[in-house]
């Protein structure tokens, strides 16, 4: 599927993954933040309507949506497919910088064997197009 | 991690992953009023993710909701080939079964 493309679109795609990485991280990392927000503000209107950092955690969703769809374009799923699994890596790493969450060496084994997974998983990806 | 946290993380999921499935049967229903419907109901399942990952992540950490939102990588296909009809791989199975396991190692060591 990929022989036939320019390096220029290739790139663009990987690109596209890569940006579809760093949207979906950015947006868990705005809910916990939209989380804490709701936590010191309760109540409907000030924890949630007015909750700026879940509205941009929605608007990094969607963006996030977009690289994927416009790397699929261009990817084979089961090429983009284990990549997402970097996800559970960057997210309690950043989440350990941003919201001094402490990470055991034992957390790390559990989450290379979700890696491990979604990697292997992934095999059967292109042809169930299940994601 | 209290009873309540551990029933909005499988909420949130069991949300997400249907809403997937729906999203996916709406694509392939093309421009319909059906379509509409399915993909209406997916969008809304997804915002109502949202909020339960919101909610939760009031009093929990951020890693330890990430593990939760892996069972998506189960789930989904399931879903899929009970719902959609699509076949699963053994190597799905091994690598669900990694999932699994990676789930509840980080459920038992908590953060």
């Amino acid at each position: 599927m990929q022989t036939d493309l320019s390096p220029r679109k290739r790139r663009t795609a990987w690109l596209l993954l890569a940006g579809m990485i760093v949207w979906m991280t950015g947006a868990q990392l705005l809910f916990k933040s939209a989380g804490l927000h709701a936590h010191r503000h309760p109540g409907l209107v000030q924890g949630f309507v007015l909750n700026v950092a879940m509205w941009w955690g929605l608007f990094s969703s969607g963006m996030s949506m977009l690289c994927w769809l416009g790397s699929l374009r261009t990817l084979p799923l089961s090429a983009a497919y284990p990549w997402t699994a970097s996800i559970y890596v960057l997210t309690p790493v950043a989440s350990a910088f941003l919201f001094n969450e402490i990470l055991s060496q034992r957390y790390f084994f559990g989450i290379a064997l979700l890696v491990a997974g979604i990697f292997l998983s992934a095999g059967g990806a292109e042809s169930n197009d299940s994601r | 991690m209290t009873l309540g946290e551990f029933a909005m993380c499988i909420a949130a999921v069991f949300s997400s992953s249907t809403a997937q499935i729906l999203m996916k049967r709406a694509s392939s229903t093309g421009i319909s009023a059906t379509g509409f419907r399915l993909l209406s109901m997916g969008i809304v399942l997804q915002l109502l993710s949202v909020l339960l990952a919101v909610l939760v992540l009031r009093t929990m950490a951020l890693s330890q909701l990430m593990p939760f939102a892996a069972l998506a990588y189960v789930l989904v296909p399931l879903g899929s080939a009970v719902l959609l009809k699509e076949r699963l791989t053994r190597r799905f199975w091994w690598g669900s079964f990694l999932i699994m396991s990676g789930i509840m190692w980080t459920l038992s060591v908590g953060v």
